[in-house]
């Protein structure tokens, strides 16, 4: 199975997340400093990291700068700051996603999985040369198949869930507003029921996402729309 | 340049320089101006020379006419002169002698008065016409006689001697210029000057326009030289330059006139003197009279000169108003009134603010009084008088009320909160500039207060965040060990009971902190907001779509009122979202289950206004504003779940979008109202 490493300075927490992991069936490294973490993961062939960013002697934000340097191993944040320019920071020096303290075990292992299938499967963040179907982030919709798959586990869709996520997928990026999503999917002037468009959403977005509190594909736009992020 | 600029010698050279050209180019000009009258450049030289040398003999000759009139010896008095002289009565003016090169004649009349013998008695001339020979001028014939009458009454007293006959004598005086000039006089003089200018009437225009050139660039030089010293970078005074200008200018005024007036006087009886003396110093009286002209119109340049100089010397140091007389005296009466002002004006300040009014109203009616008096008496002047007294308050009277104005304003401010408005005082007298003071320091002291207020706040802010985070790590060790026990399987019920509980506190903890951490920021501003235009109607929508499982589940019915037409308003979509899921998150814990929550969106008059409406689950025995201050809940057991926090974030989040929050309890209604401003 993959190799885990998990950085962090407090102690219980790193054994208690050895416990879960065990259990799913991974074999876990553990480090207490930014510095030890570089050591393991020179030494030992690791597949996935969990660091803390305030730790002692080298904290969680320079070990990855200097680990990106050589790697691309996929690197999940373990971060007590909820500050939203923290997660920026976090994700722009190369983290691949972020839990924040105190966290959900079950959430953890979810995003574990999550990432550990992208890079093993989908080859390390290479793109899939399938072409009928259409990938955004970890999101890919088969139209053939009318198939949906993230993270590579296949989601049930309700018809109009799947017309309204094909809608997002065909422009990332852009922002749809409810009432341009009920005239596309529905294909029926708005006239008030728009207001189911939001339900609908939230829905799809508990299937696709590991946290909907916290999406990290379809994203509400507050008093516009509706997204999925590029 | 400079270093010549500064040395004397180059300057005491210049302007001896400037005398000589000066001298040089009027002596040109001079033949210049007088070749080109006497047609020195069209006509032959005989014309030229003639021309002059008759206008000086017909001078000689009206002399000789005037000094044979006089019984003058002509033989002797004219025996040194370079002419030769006729006179006659009938009109001859042969003259038979060598080495005459021309001749002027000219006829002339004289007056000659006739003197009464003692003998004779005035009234025997009496409508009597007579001859009366004259008595000096035997060889004279007389050729006319005047009559003269004298009337009988008039006859009261001898005649005087303007009642004496007179004769008028016309005889001929007819001069001969010698060729050979052997004697010292004018006729000499000019024929040498007239030879010499005629030979230089081309050069002269030369001379003329070279020294007038070379005397431009001497002058320039001067100017601008003047007041630099040896050592000294700028321009200076000299002794002579700090003589106030005034003084300086009626000082060179005087000389100059004093001088003119001296010298001119000294040529005049110098030139007269040429009749009372012997003809032989008649020559020098010529030259020296010349000379004196010359050296007059060099004294005159040279303090000319002086004077320009100074004043250019003044004019590059400056101040050259400032440093005359007048002005130092205007000066010295201002610094005195203005002493005087200011020491009635301290005297008025020193006095509390009501005498003070008092004294002034009785000041201008005690002027009003006097002047109404004296009219009593002289009548006409009260409108002008009343309409000057009202011209000089209205203006001041303006001018309290701007300071007033000014204060109000500066009070407003401080009221309004903002405190770094400041009134200017500068132009404030007395009382109304120490009020005007007193108002800014009173804003000083609540910026101060402010200041320090945000600054607690702000430290504060920091300290819940850093607790926080501290608290987060043990918590996630307290969440994660609950879970592992849970994952145990323990048989008991009770045990299982236990650790539900664990579980719910853990989530309300970590609920507790992040709410904390949020309240804290949102109150002391240290949150960031991005206002953007966003649409209400579709923000409202979202958040109802999230909240719609959670609404169902307590079986709460939402009643949604959206008008057609989008409202906009000016918030940040992230803030607002966290507003109204507080709101419904409120909603869903103390609302009255299976009942139907009201949700309106109207725009009245400016205003977006969103109304969330509910019936309490529990009886709400708690004012609005109590239920706004933090920690504070609808039920005081405080078992349920959340932090007693949400409407103080919710409140704290609207204000920093320049939002308004509002609560209204009424019975078991609770409402709460949330308005922006639109825009379009």
């Amino acid at each position: 199975m993959y190799n885990i490493l998990i950085c962090d300075d407090e102690k219980d927490i790193v054994s208690a997340l050895e416990i879960y992991l065990h259990a799913e069936g991974y074999t876990t490294f553990a480090a207490y400093t930014g510095k030890q973490a570089l050591e393991i993961l020179k030494k030992e062939d690791i597949h996935l990291l969990l660091l803390d960013i305030m730790m002692p002697e080298m904290d969680g934000i320079s070990a990855l700068t200097s680990l990106r340097a050589y790697s691309n191993v996929p690197v999940i944040l373990l971060t007590a700051k909820s500050e939203d320019t923290d997660k920026v920071l976090g994700l722009n020096i190369g983290a691949d996603d972020y839990v924040t303290k105190p966290f959900n075990p079950v959430e953890v292992i979810a995003r574990v999985r999550s990432q550990l299938r992208r890079y093993m499967q989908l080859g390390g963040g290479q793109a899939p040369a399938e072409s009928s179907a259409c990938t955004v982030g970890g999101i890919t919709l088969d139209d053939r198949a009318k198939e949906v798959f993230a993270d590579g586990e296949k989601i049930n869709l309700t018809p109009t869930e799947y017309e309204i996520l094909k809608l997002l997928m065909q422009s990332p990026g852009e922002v749809f507003s409810p009432k341009e999503i009920y005239r596309r999917v529905w294909k029926n002037a708005p006239y008030g029921a728009e207001g189911t468009v939001a339900v609908h959403i939230r829905h799809l977005r508990e299937k696709i996402e590991i946290n909907p509190a916290e999406p990290r594909y379809l994203k509400v736009v507050w008093a516009q729309g509706y997204k999925i992020e590029k | 340049m400079s270093k010549i600029k500064c040395s004397l010698f180059a300057k005491v050279t210049a302007i001896f320089l400037s005398v000589l050209l000066l001298v040089g180019t009027a002596l040109s000009v001079i033949c210049v101006i007088f070749c080109g009258a006497a047609g020195g450049y069209t006509g032959e030289y005989t014309y030229f020379r003639n021309s002059a040398m008759e206008s000086i003999l017909r001078a000689y000759a009206y002399e000789v006419a005037d000094a044979y009139e006089n019984g003058v010896d002509l033989a002797e008095r004219y025996a040194g002169n370079n002419f030769y002289y006729v006179i006659s009565k009938d009109g001859t003016t042969n003259y038979n002698k060598e080495g005459i090169r021309r001749s002027v004649t000219i006829h002339t009349t004289s007056y000659v008065d006739y003197t009464l013998q003692e003998d004779e008695t005035p009234w025997q001339y009496y409508n009597y016409t007579t001859e009366v020979a004259p008595p000096t001028l035997a060889t004279t014939a007389v050729e006319e006689v005047e009559y003269f009458i004298f009337s009988p009454s008039m006859v009261t007293q001898a005649p005087t001697e303007e009642d004496t006959p007179r004769f008028t004598v016309e005889y001929t005086v007819t001069l001969y210029e010698k060729a050979e000039k052997d004697g010292d006089d004018l006729l000499s003089l000019a024929e040498f000057w007239l030879d010499l200018a005629y030979e230089m009437r081309y050069a002269a225009i030369l001379l003329a326009l070279l020294g007038l050139s070379l005397l431009i660039f001497v002058l320039v030089f001067l100017f601008s030289a003047a007041g630099h010293h040896r050592g000294e970078e700028k321009a200076n005074l000299n002794y002579v330059d700090r003589i106030p200008f005034d003084l300086y200018t009626a000082i060179c005024a005087a000389i100059a006139v004093g001088i003119n007036a001296l010298v001119l006087f000294f040529l005049e009886s110098l030139y007269y003197s040429r009749y009372y003396h012997d003809i032989s110093s008649e020559f020098i009286t010529i030259v020296g009279f010349f000379a004196g002209i010359a050296v007059l119109a060099v004294i005159d340049y040279l303090i000319l000169l002086g004077y320009g100089l100074s004043f250019a010397t003044r004019v590059k140091v400056g101040g050259l108003i400032r440093r005359t007389l007048i002005f130092r005296i205007l000066a010295f009466l201002a610094r005195i009134l203005a002493a005087i002002g200011k020491a009635i004006w301290s005297m008025l300040r020193s006095i509390p603010l009501i005498p003070k009014t008092v004294l002034i109203v009785l000041g201008i009616s005690l002027i009003e009084f006097v002047l109404l008096l004296a009219n009593l008496w002289e009548g006409d002047n009260l409108l002008i008088l009343w309409l000057v007294e009202k011209a000089i308050l209205i203006p001041l009277i303006l001018w309290i009320a701007m300071m007033l104005r000014k204060l109000k304003k500066g009070g407003e401010a401080i009221a309004a909160g903002r405190l770094q408005e400041k009134i200017d005082t500068r132009r404030m007298p007395a009382d109304f500039g120490k009020f005007g003071q007193t108002l800014n320091h009173i804003g000083d002291g609540l910026g101060h207060a402010v200041d320090e207020r945000m600054k607690s706040e702000r430290m504060k802010t920091e300290l819940i965040t850093n607790v926080s985070h501290d608290i987060k790590t043990p918590l996630t060790s307290i969440v994660n060990y609950v879970d592992l026990i849970k994952k145990e399987e323990p048989e008991s019920e009770t045990m299982r009971q236990y650790i539900s509980v664990l579980e719910r506190q853990a989530a309300r903890l970590k609920k507790l902190i992040e709410d904390l951490v949020e309240a804290s920021k949102a109150s002391s501003g240290t949150l960031s907001v991005e206002m953007a235009r966003c649409e209400v109607g579709v923000l409202l929508e979202q958040t109802l779509g999230e909240y719609e499982d959670k609404l169902t589940e307590k079986g709460l019915t939402p009643v949604v009122n959206v008008p057609e037409e989008p409202i906009f308003i000016l918030a940040d979509g992230r803030r607002l979202w966290r507003v109204f899921d507080n709101l419904l998150n409120n909603i869903c814990k103390y609302a009255q289950p299976d009942t139907r929550v009201y949700i309106s969106l109207e725009r009245i008059g400016h205003r977006a206004v969103i109304t969330f409406r509910n019936i309490s689950k529990d009886p709400l025995n708690i004012s609005s504003d109590e239920l706004m201050e933090r920690f504070v809940r609808g039920d005081s057991s405080r078992n349920t779940e959340g932090s007693g926090l949400g409407l103080s974030i919710a409140r704290s989040l609207t204000e920093l979008q320049n939002g308004h929050l509002a609560l209204s309890i009424d019975g078991d209604l609770f409402k709460a109202i949330v308005s922006f401003e639109t825009v379009e």
